[in-house]
C-alpha cells in the first residue's frame, strides 16, 4: 500500500460518500452545498489524475459559478422547502438495479481494458512545435479540436441569449443593498481579478491555464460586481455589454473563415498559429465570463426588461 | 493493477450511476439537475481517469473534451436553473392573485 | 538544504494538525457560530503553515509571491464570507427567538 494508493483510495471513497450525501438531502439549500463540497474534492482529484489544467477549471466553475447558480436560483425556488417524496417503491427499485447493473458491466471493461495502450498522445506531443501553444491542453482545444471549442462558445452564447428571453418583465422585489464590509472587500478584490484575468489568459499559452479558467474568474467578479452596490458596470442595454457576450464567437468564426484562405477552415498557418490562439483566447475569456454572468442574473431573476436594467 | 488511478475511473463510473439513478427517481427538477451534474462529473472523473493511465504523460485530448464539458454542463445548469426559477416566479404569482 | 526540508515537513504537519482541529471544531460545536469561530480561526492559520511549508521548498521567486497571494486572498475571503455567514446566523436566531415568543 504505496502513500500515493492510500491518498487515491480515501479521495475516490470520499467523492462516492459525498455523491450518496448530496442525493439524500431532504433540501434544495442542503444539497446545493454537498454539491460544491463535492465539487472541490473533485477539483482535488484532478491533480492526482494529471489533469491540473482541469483541477483549475473544476475549481473555479464546480464550486464557484455553478454553485452561485444554484444558490441564486434558490432564491425564487426556496432554500429550505423541502423535496417531494420521489417515485414509486417498484420504480426506484426498478431504478437501482438497472444502474447497479450497468454500473457493474462498465466496471468489469474498464478493468479488463485497463492495460490498453495510450492513443493519440505521441500524436499530440508531436506536433505541439507547430501547434502555437506549448500547453497541450491549449493546443488541443484552440487547435487541434478548434471546432469543439467554437461550437462550445456557441452554445454557451445561446444560452445566454435563452436566458435573456426569461427576463420577468417588470422589475421585482428591490436587494437590500450590501454592508460596508463587502464594499471593502468588493474595492480590494477587483483590481486583483482585473490582474490575474488577462494573466490567466496569457499563461495558457505554456502552463496550466487559459480561456475557461479565466472566464470563469471574470464570471466570478461579474456576480461580486452584481452583488454589490452600484451594478451599473453590467447593465442590461448596454450595447458594449450585449456586444462582448457574443464578441467570443463572432471573432472565433471570423478567425475561422479568416483562415480559410490557408486551407481548410479553421487551419492557422504554423508560424502564425499562436497569435491567433491568444486573440481567440482573449475574446472568448471575455465572452465565457460576460455569459455566465448574465446566466447568474437570469438565475437569480434580476434580469428585467425595464430600463434601469439589473434589479 | 499498476497504478492507482483506476480507482478513480471506478468512483466516477458508480457516480455517474448514483447520478442517473437519482435522475430517474425524482420528480423535483431541482433534485434532478443536481443528480445531472453528479452524472456529468462521474463521466468526467472516469474519462480523464483513461486518460491519465499508466507512465509517462497524459493524453491531452480527452481534458480538451472535458473542459469544453464542463462548460457545457454549465450552460445547461443556468439555463434549466432560469428557466425553473421564472416558473416558479410565474407560479407564485399565480398563486397570489388567486 | 536539510534544514530547509525538515523545516517544511513541520509546518507541513502543523499545518495538517491544525486542519484536523479545525475540522474536530465544525464537527463538535454545539452552535452554528462558534463552529463559525473554528473555521475563521483555525482554518486560516492551517493553510498559512502549509503555505510556509510549500514555500520553503520553492525554488523560483514568483512562485513564492504566488503562494502568499493566495494565502493572503483566501485569509481577506474567509474573513468578508465569515462575516456574512454570521450575520445571516445571527439573523436567524433573533428570529426564531421572536418566533417563540
Amino acid at each position: 500500500m504505496t502513500p500515493e494508493l492510500l491518498i487515491d483510495l480515501i479521495l475516490s471513497i470520499s467523492l462516492l460518500l459525498l455523491a450518496m450525501v448530496t442525493l439524500r438531502q431532504r433540501t434544495p439549500g442542503d444539497a446545493v452545498i454537498q454539491l460544491m463540497i463535492f465539487g472541490l474534492l473533485l477539483a482535488l482529484s484532478w491533480l492526482r489524475v494529471q489533469a491540473p489544467d482541469l483541477s483549475l477549471t473544476e475549481a473555479a466553475i464546480g464550486p464557484g459559478v455553478t454553485g452561485a447558480l444554484l444558490l441564486a436560483s434558490l432564491r425564487r425556488i426556496g432554500f429550505h422547502r423541502p423535496f417531494p417524496p420521489p417515485a414509486s417503491l417498484p420504480f426506484r427499485a426498478a431504478a437501482s438495479l438497472g444502474c447497479g447493473i450497468v454500473g457493474v458491466v462498465l466496471s468489469w471493461i474498464l478493468l479488463q481494458s485497463w492495460d490498453r495502450p495510450q492513443g493519440l498522445t505521441e500524436l499530440a506531443y508531436q506536433h505541439l512545435p507547430e501547434s502555437g501553444s506549448k500547453n497541450p491542453i491549449t493546443a488541443v482545444i484552440l487547435n487541434y479540436r478548434g471546432y469543439d471549442t467554437l461550437l462550445e462558445i456557441g452554445v454557451l452564447l445561446v444560452a445566454a441569449l435563452s436566458v435573456y428571453t426569461l427576463a420577468a418583465p417588470v422589475r421585482g422585489k428591490a436587494v437590500k443593498p450590501p454592508g460596508a464590509i463587502f464594499r471593502l472587500y468588493l474595492r480590494m478584490m477587483t483590481p486583483l481579478f482585473l490582474l490575474v484575468v488577462p494573466y490567466m489568459v496569457w499563461i495558457g499559452g505554456y502552463a496550466p491555464g487559459g480561456a475557461f479558467q479565466a472566464g470563469a474568474l471574470l464570471s466570478g467578479l461579474g456576480v461580486l460586481t452584481l452583488l454589490g452596490p452600484r451594478p451599473w458596470p453590467i447593465q442590461l442595454r448596454r450595447k458594449l455589454l450585449r456586444a462582448s457576450l457574443a464578441l467570443g464567437f463572432i471573432l472565433f468564426l471570423v478567425v475561422a473563415v479568416w483562415t480559410w484562405r490557408y486551407g481548410d477552415f479553421l487551419t492557422y498557418p504554423p508560424a502564425e498559429a499562436s497569435k491567433w490562439i491568444l486573440v481567440i483566447e482573449s475574446s472568448c475569456a471575455l465572452s465565457i465570463g460576460i455569459c455566465l454572468t448574465v446566466m447568474f442574473a437570469g438565475c437569480a431573476g434580476w434580469l428585467s426588461e425595464e430600463r434601469e436594467g439589473f434589479r | 493493477m499498476t497504478d492507482s488511478t483506476v480507482v478513480y475511473a471506478l468512483a466516477g463510473i458508480w457516480i455517474a450511476m448514483l447520478g442517473l439513478r437519482s435522475l430517474l427517481v425524482n420528480r423535483d427538477h431541482f433534485k434532478r439537475i443536481v443528480a445531472a451534474n453528479l452524472l456529468g462529473s462521474g463521466v468526467f472523473l472516469t474519462l480523464v481517469a483513461l486518460a491519465g493511465r499508466g507512465e509517462g504523460a497524459a493524453d491531452p485530448i480527452p481534458h480538451g473534451m472535458i473542459l469544453t464539458g464542463i462548460v457545457v454542463a454549465v450552460s445547461g445548469t443556468g439555463l434549466f436553473l432560469a428557466l425553473l426559477g421564472r416558473l416558479r416566479e410565474l407560479e407564485s404569482s399565480e398563486e397570489e392573485e388567486t | 538544504m536539510i534544514l530547509l526540508i525538515w523545516l517544511s515537513n513541520l509546518f507541513l504537519t502543523l499545518g495538517a494538525l491544525f486542519f484536523i482541529s479545525s475540522v474536530t471544531g465544525l464537527l463538535r460545536f454545539p452552535d452554528t457560530l462558534c463552529r463559525m469561530h473554528a473555521l475563521a480561526k483555525a482554518d486560516n492559520l492551517a493553510l498559512g503553515c502549509v503555505i510556509l511549508g510549500v514555500v520553503l521548498r520553492q525554488d523560483e521567486f514568483f512562485a513564492v509571491g504566488k503562494l502568499f497571494l493566495i494565502w493572503g486572498v483566501t485569509l481577506l475571503s474567509s474573513a468578508t464570507s465569515g462575516f456574512l455567514l454570521a450575520r445571516r446566523i445571527r439573523r436567524g436566531m433573533q428570529l426564531r427567538e421572536a418566533l417563540k415568543k
